[in-house]
């Protein structure tokens, strides 16, 4: 399948630091793809230079074959959701959503049809009079929405356009955002320093760190297999142990930690120093039974009940921690639990030799 | 504003009355006896200072002037002043703050010093003319001081920043992503400037050309220094009546149609603002 965005080899740099390093990624046709980092990693910088916002050093960009490198930002046809909306103060409802087409030339009758049915799509249409300063935070992010979907772009950019929305009006959000892409097959590149978000909607992923891609997957490979520690550690939570590899046979790997001895599987030299972690629903209580397990005693330090599930914390050396979930209806007792976790589930990293 | 505290007490309101009893005594109580001065003569009260000042092909002459000079000023000022305020909201730190103080720094200067530094730049070997001659663009000095082009070049100096701050308040207040966005939506450099920054801006537009307008359709001393006493406005005809012809109806007759002709342009240009946004 050929992409249907294609950016090849894009480097930016303001003054002395590089935002965007050689960065290539491909995206399909109707492919919702997050990108996903801490802030200053570059994912906003990435966006703008797609709007044609922002001219890249190096690198090129296509679209549905077209070079965009050619094409200023309004002949593009590129929508963006902006994070804060950045919707027209002296405009109603109907003339923000009319706004692009209006731009277009497109005839007054045909305008006013497409605004209607987009603003049924979004479910505003009762409110096509009204003054932007007149809506709630999620009737502007929808009004957003439908001002960038107006002109059927052949692509849509959505810088952070949940992050306003508190916690509850957020996820109603994210479900109707990504039924609505989906049902008109939009290709969708969606900006967030929000794992959750990103894992929720994505069909792939990619992590960024410091104007590179870390990792490109689907959300349950970011997840289950974080390509580097700084996807494991930037998606999701996990029990983290430092330690060296005291054997190494046939794939399997014995390592020495603070908090015991534990097994994983993977190629590694005798005496490495490596990181092993554990997602922390792997985990489970008791003692290791046989060759496929591993695990440790952990000494408890505290727990936290989050309703669905508890989470045990375990007293563990500077550098390392432990993470468990079990339950909510569990009763843990004494100051010591053993917990398992399957061998194939010890994720191991090598540890750059601290110079 | 959604969410802002309401005021707690109700009684807010008389704050504003010592503002108001001043603004009573020093400025509505003068113009109700300017009003009333107006309106009086022969032991009773009548139009017929009125009729003598309207009636006469000179006075409309005046007004046709004065209309003039303010039109001309507040249009060549916003020529100047609007893409100047943008250049200033574009600017940073240390040197926006230099560039405002540059704007302010004249304000505290009397209009009658700053009058009369033009007519030394302006006069047969002033310094404009001895740059217009250095530069080779002129021979023989330029006539300037008394002219009407001279006018215009020391009213609109003095009144620019009237019309500069206004506008610069509103530019600085935009969100610079309704540019991004309406670029990223289809529209060229002309389509977002009339659709979006020009109506977002009217709002300092309307108070600058109110300011400046308001200002120069009653300049005084400018025009009395830069073009003598032959051009007559209507604020140098009061003072012409009041001071040397002695005839105090003249001078409130001519005070009222100043007034009125002020109020009736900043008033209309405001409503022709608001019907413009009004309309998506």
């Amino acid at each position: 399948m050929g992409a249907h965005l294609d950016i090849r080899g894009v480097s930016k740099r303001f003054r002395q630091s590089t935002v965007l390093d050689d960065l290539s990624l491909s995206v399909g046709q109707g492919e919702f793809l997050s990108l996903l980092g801490p802030s200053g990693c570059g994912k906003t910088t990435l966006l703008r230079i797609l709007a044609g916002l922002l001219a890249p050093d190096a690198g090129r960009v296509t679209l549905a074959g077209q070079d965009l490198g050619r094409l200023p930002a309004h002949r593009r046809n590129v929508g963006v959701v902006f994070q804060n909306y950045a919707l027209f103060p002296h405009l109603t409802v109907a003339g923000n959503v009319g706004f692009g087409l209006r731009a277009r030339g497109v005839a007054r009758a045909q305008i006013e049809a497409r605004v209607s049915e987009l603003l049924e799509m979004v479910r505003l249409a009762p409110l096509a009079g009204r003054a932007i300063t007149q809506l709630s935070g999620g009737q502007q992010q929808r009004v957003a929405m439908a001002r960038a979907l107006a002109v059927n772009p052949a692509l849509i950019l959505l810088d952070e356009p949940l992050s306003a929305l508190d916690r509850k009006l957020r996820e109603t959000m994210q479900v109707e955002l990504r039924a609505l892409l989906r049902q008109l097959g939009m290709t969708a590149i969606f900006v967030t320093h929000d794992q959750e978000e990103a894992l929720a909607l994505s069909d792939r992923i990619a992590v960024m760190n410091a104007g590179r891609i870390e990792q490109l997957a689907t959300p349950e490979d970011i997840y289950s297999r974080p390509a580097t520690p700084f996807v494991l550690d930037f998606v999701g939570q996990s029990t983290l142990l430092h330690g060296v590899v005291v054997e190494a046979a046939e794939g399997f790997l014995t390592l020495h930690t603070a908090a015991g001895p534990v097994r994983a599987v993977g190629h590694f030299a005798r005496g490495a120093r490596v990181l092993a972690a554990v997602r922390p629903e792997r985990i489970a209580p008791g003692p290791a039974s046989d060759a496929a397990w591993t695990g440790i005693t952990l000494p408890l330090q505290a727990q936290t009940f989050l309703g669905s599930r508890r989470l045990l914390h375990g007293r563990l050396p500077a550098g390392d921690r432990a993470l468990v979930e079990v339950p909510p209806e569990t009763e843990i007792s004494g100051d010591a639990l053993p917990i398992r976790w399957r061998v194939s589930d010890t994720l191991v990293y090598p540890v750059p030799e601290v110079a | 504003m959604r969410g802002a505290a309401r005021l707690p007490s109700p009684g807010i309101g008389w704050l504003a009355l010592p503002a108001c009893a001043v603004a009573a005594l020093l400025f509505a109580l003068p113009l109700l006896l300017l009003l009333a001065v107006s309106l009086h003569g022969d032991g009773g009260w009548t139009l017929r200072g009125y009729a003598r000042f309207l009636g006469a092909a000179y006075s409309w002459q005046v007004i046709g002037r004065t209309l003039a000079l303010a039109f001309w000023t507040t249009l060549i000022c916003l020529a100047l002043g609007y893409p100047a305020a943008f250049a200033l909201a574009r600017t940073r730190g240390a040197v926006q703050s230099l560039l405002i103080a540059a704007l302010l720094l004249p304000l505290s200067l009397s209009v009658i010093v700053k009058a009369f530094g033009w007519t030394v730049l302006l006069r047969g070997n002033g310094v404009v003319n001895r740059l217009l001659m250095a530069s080779g663009l002129t021979d023989a000095p330029l006539r300037l001081l008394f002219t009407e082009a001279g006018l215009l070049i020391g009213i609109t100096n003095i009144f620019l920043p009237f019309m500069i701050l206004p506008i610069f308040t509103v530019v600085r207040q935009i969100d610079p992503r309704l540019g991004d966005a309406a670029t990223t939506l289809g529209g060229g450099p002309w389509h977002n400037f009339v659709r979006v920054t020009l109506p977002l801006t009217l709002p300092g537009v309307v108070a600058g050309v109110t300011l400046v307008f308001s200002l120069s359709i009653a300049a005084y001393v400018i025009p009395n220094l830069l073009m003598g006493d032959r051009y007559q406005t209507l604020s140098t005809t009061i003072a012409t009546a009041f001071l040397y012809l002695q005839d105090p109806q003249r001078g409130s007759v001519a005070g009222v149609v100043l007034l009125a002709l002020s109020l009736a342009v900043v008033v209309g240009s405001a409503w022709l603002a608001r019907r413009a946004r009004a309309t998506p």
